[in-house]
């Protein structure tokens, strides 16, 4: 029961991950979902006169919404008026570090890495791709859940989310944390989170 | 009275702002009424450079397709030659294009080089357009492929309010 319960909750902050980095809160994302972030590299390459993507060469940062991704390469298409992101690329040792608040309020610590990462505004859809692994920590009860994965796609408007193993099954681990000496109850039980669909 | 002040550079940039120096092609071409400009579209060694003019304490340079112009100012300009390159220190540029917002450059010092087609920005280089804004130590803008590369501690920010419709090239908006 508490590694469905953890299963669900790795989803929910996984989910939560990917849309923070990229498109921020789904009500956010209609307008101005970047509004905030801060990307840093070595350089940058802007077509002013061309529908070419914005390209940054690494290391890269981007910065926003308590989240922070590190990769090789960064390209973003941008909306015609130059206000929002129509689809992000990341490629090259993807990192994503931040903390992610549940929809049942708890607080978790996740560290995500992958090949490369993806959003589209219009499919509303994040994806992460190649040797995806997540760990989350539960920073109240020190639970940690963590999971790995070839693919991993998150619907932002319909909230659905699929763990794809490739070749490889998807591995999931739920961990408890150690019961202190003295300690007399067990660490209350991990949070309700969002099930797998 | 009108150029105390200013040293001997400039002075002999405002002689040549007085005679309206025009470097390159000049004016972009009028359409052919015959030929529509889409049905022979000139091999990339045949393209027109873009046109360049100075006028007081602006240059301006102009797309032979009339598509973008490109115009940066300063209170201080410098040249080698009648044909440049021409350094302007400060500079505050700004580039505009048929239906897209229009960009804000700001640098310590910007080099317009007409020959090699280039706009080199140096120190404390801004710039903005839509809701994004870029700092970076150095950029150079690309006159004919319309690319601009920011080099050195490049910071880009998604914001409200930015390099906005209707900002003149005089304001700080940029800075």
């Amino acid at each position: 029961m508490k590694k469905l319960i953890g299963f669900g909750v790795l989803l929910a902050m996984t989910a939560g991950v990917v849309t923070v980095a990229f498109a921020a809160a789904p009500k956010q994302a209609e307008r101005m979902a970047l509004r905030g972030f801060t990307i840093e590299g070595q350089s940058v390459q802007i077509p002013l006169s061309s529908q070419e993507p914005l390209e940054w060469t690494g290391p890269v940062t981007v910065t926003g919404s308590g989240f922070t991704l590190k990769c090789s390469n960064l390209k973003m298409w941008l909306t015609p008026d130059g206000r929002d992101a129509e689809r992000v690329e990341a490629s090259g040792n993807v990192n994503i570090a931040g903390r992610y608040v549940a929809s049942d309020k708890t607080e978790w610590e996740v560290k995500g890495q992958a090949e490369s990462a993806s959003y589209e505004r219009k499919a509303g859809q994040g994806i992460l791709k190649g040797s995806v692994s997540f760990e989350a920590r539960n920073l109240s009860t020190g639970a940690v859940v963590s999971a790995a994965a070839e693919k991993l796609t998150y619907d932002v408007k319909g909230r659905r989310f699929r763990f794809e193993g490739g070749e490889r099954p998807v591995r999931m681990e739920w961990q408890e944390p150690e019961p202190q000496a003295g300690a007399g109850e067990a660490p209350a039980e991990g949070p309700q989170g969002e099930s797998a669909k | 009275m009108m150029w105390r002040g200013i040293d001997k550079a400039l002075l002999f940039m405002g002689v040549a702002a007085a005679l309206v120096v025009c470097v390159g092609c000049g004016r972009p071409p009028a359409p052919s009424a015959e030929k529509p400009p889409s049905a022979e579209k000139p091999a990339a060694a045949e393209t027109p450079a873009p046109s360049l003019e100075i006028e007081e304490s602006k240059v301006t340079v102009v797309d032979p397709g009339g598509q973008w112009t490109f115009q940066a100012e300063s209170e201080r300009i410098e040249a080698r030659s009648m044909h440049g390159p021409y350094t302007l220190t400060p500079a505050r540029a700004r580039y505009e294009e048929v239906g897209r917002p229009p960009a804000l450059m700001t640098a310590d010092k910007a080099q317009i080089d007409q020959e090699s087609r280039r706009v080199v920005f140096e120190g404390d280089v801004r710039i903005s357009s839509g809701g994004w804004r870029v700092e970076a130590d150095r950029a150079e803008y690309d006159l004919e492929s319309g690319e601009v590369v920011a080099t050195g501690n490049t910071k880009w920010t998604f914001s409200e309010g930015v390099g906005g419709e209707g900002e003149s090239l005089s304001s700080d908006e940029a800075d």
